[in-house]
């Protein structure tokens, strides 16, 4: 047996000793529903420390709120948004046309059941209102149903169908197995504007 | 004596009933018995209504798709065609595009040639024509852009022309125009066996993100005439060599800010646009143009209803009448019938209208066609 494997088996057979001590200590001391009590109250005053009146600056909302500051994102979850995704007002829509996909089943960014998404879009560039920044918005189709209702038509910045990627009035089912139009996503796919903090 | 008079009434009662006409459901098709320059089309989802816009009746339609943008009529061999995509289970399933041919006095279909599955399905009439009298072109996106040809000769698919980034169908001398992307008037010339020979661009007359034009177009005498969204209306002509682009007209004239001869300043009509799925009408022999409008908004609402119709004299370049529609209606196309004495074709949310083009006058109303995109039947657009 090498110089190695002696020091580890020794390693083993000293920490068996020792938790082995450890635990005959304890069971000699408490019983079983006195060691759950001391636990419980344990756990329960853990729960209770956010409460107590420590500062905490890193849930504080800055007052007044800063004026003419631009965040930075670095991704769809840094982006900070507000409104209704079942109203055409909603400001991923800018340049929309056609049915909202999340009055149908659907979402912002996943098709309504039974339909499917094209792989292919056009694409508008909008200002969110709530954090003072513009973003590209994918308009991926839904296809392969009948039109779900639900009509929205802004079609900001929309050109004619000689201009393709900044079309809306083209079915953009391209990609999926049926061009018949159900309804339309909003994905924001990255900035429109530079991403420097201000 | 009674009982012998009543059995004599109710024998001769008997016997008109026996000798009665009543109406035969056997054999009681109609057909079309001639088409003149009044009838128009009317789409309305896959079904195109086919009008008598002098009397204001619907004679007939014909059934085509959902993906039915248009018609490509051809009276003169008694034929209608239109294009359209089937799936096997009407939205899904394996998909079938063809362009279909009608007989034009029984409305029946009578044929399709089965064309590549890229055609775009949507749009106005000019997403569709007939070329050289022979090939019956269909514009494609798969998101790229290309022409499909068909030969009406041999009912076959011939060819797919490249138009990147082009649109519209517009037939002229032995081919077609085109609008781009890139500011330009494109034509594309056919041989008769449908190869393209010659294709000839403009100059670049306009730009996309500030004033684009519209991808419809009405045609004129010797081209075709196009509008941009704030209002240029110019015409598109081909002499054989080059592709030419005439100086703008402008629907919104600014004051030049002195008054009339009674004192009072004409006003601008800078919050006005011209709006419309066919936005526009122009009637050269008659020197008439005839434009939607819509108060307010920027360009994004080129697609939008408008709730006016303004008349132009161009002979003169001047505004003849302005028109606001009745009853909160609007109007998303317009059309004059062609040849003399025109009739004017309003598409709106009340029904189609029918109104003198000189004057504006309602004629009268078809209530039942609500919306959707007009054609002549006469010479198609």
């Amino acid at each position: 047996m090498s110089n190695r494997q002696e020091l580890i088996a020794q390693l083993y057979k000293d920490l068996d000793s020792v938790t082995t001590g450890a635990i005959r200590f304890l069971a000699a001391r408490t019983s079983r529903r006195s060691f759950l009590g001391r636990f419980g109250v344990f756990i329960a005053g853990m729960g209770a420390i956010p409460l107590l009146p420590m500062s905490r600056a890193s849930a504080q909302t800055p007052f007044p709120p800063p004026v003419d500051s631009v965040p930075e994102v670095n991704g769809v979850d840094d982006i900070e948004e507000m409104g209704d995704v079942k109203s055409c007002d909603y400001w991923r829509y800018c340049a929309f046309s056609g049915s909202l996909c999340s009055c149908c089943g659907g979402t912002l960014t996943s098709c309504p059941p039974g339909s499917e998404t094209a792989s292919v879009a056009w694409i508008g560039s909008c200002h969110n209102p709530t954090d003072g920044r513009n973003y590209l918005i994918s308009y991926n189709d839904c296809c392969g149903k009948g039109s779900c209702g639900c009509g929205c038509h802004r079609s900001e910045g929309d050109r004619p169908v000689y201009f393709p990627s900044k079309s809306n009035s083209i079915l953009w089912c391209f990609g999926a197995n049926s061009h018949a139009y159900h309804c339309t996503l909003a994905l924001v796919i990255g900035h429109a504007d530079s991403n420097t903090a201000q | 004596m009674k009982m012998k008079t009543l059995a004599l009434v109710t024998s001769l009662v008997a016997c008109s009933a026996v000798n009665a006409q009543w109406d035969s459901v056997v054999g009681g098709t109609s057909i079309i018995e001639g088409y003149d320059r009044y009838w128009v089309s009317v789409r309305s989802g896959g079904t195109v209504y086919l009008v008598d816009a002098d009397t204001g009746e619907v004679e007939g339609t014909l059934y085509t798709s959902n993906f039915s943008p248009a018609i490509a009529p051809d009276l003169k061999n008694g034929k209608i065609y239109s294009y359209g995509a089937f799936y096997t289970r009407t939205e899904y399933g394996d998909r079938t595009d063809v362009v279909l041919e009608f007989d034009a006095s029984t409305t029946e279909p009578i044929g399709e040639v089965e064309i590549p599955a890229r055609s775009a399905g949507i749009g106005h009439p000019g997403m569709m024509g007939i070329i050289n009298d022979k090939f019956i072109g269909v514009w494609n996106i798969t998101p790229a852009t290309t022409v499909s040809l068909v030969d009406t000769e041999t009912d076959a698919f011939v060819a797919e022309v490249a138009l990147p980034s082009c649109s519209g169908i517009y037939p002229l001398a032995q081919g077609w125009v085109s609008m781009c992307g890139d500011g330009t008037a494109q034509y594309i010339e056919l041989n008769m066996a449908g190869q393209e020979t010659r294709r000839v661009t403009s100059e670049s007359f306009f730009d996309v993100f500030e004033d684009p034009v519209f991808d419809y177009a009405v045609p004129a005498t010797d081209g075709w005439m196009y509008m941009s969204f704030e209002g240029l209306l110019r015409k598109v002509t081909f002499d054989g060599a080059a592709v030419n682009v005439t100086e703008p007209f402008d629907i919104n004239p600014e004051s030049n800010g002195t008054p009339d001869i009674n004192g009072v300043f004409r006003e601008d009509d800078d919050d006005w646009r011209i709006v419309g799925r066919q936005p526009f009408t122009f009637h050269d022999d008659e020197a008439i143009l005839v434009t939607i409008m819509h108060e307010g908004g920027g360009q994004e609402v080129f697609e939008d209803p408008g709730t006016e119709i303004w008349g132009f004299n161009m002979k003169t370049g001047n505004r003849g009448y302005r028109i606001e529609l009745e009853d909160g209606a609007t109007a998303s196309s317009v059309m004059m019938t062609p040849d003399e004495d025109p009739l004017l074709i309003v598409s709106t949310s009340i029904g189609m209208q029918v109104r003198d083009p000189r004057s504006g006058r309602l004629l009268r109303t078809v209530e039942m066609l609500e919306g959707g995109s007009i054609q002549s039947l006469y010479e198609g657009m």
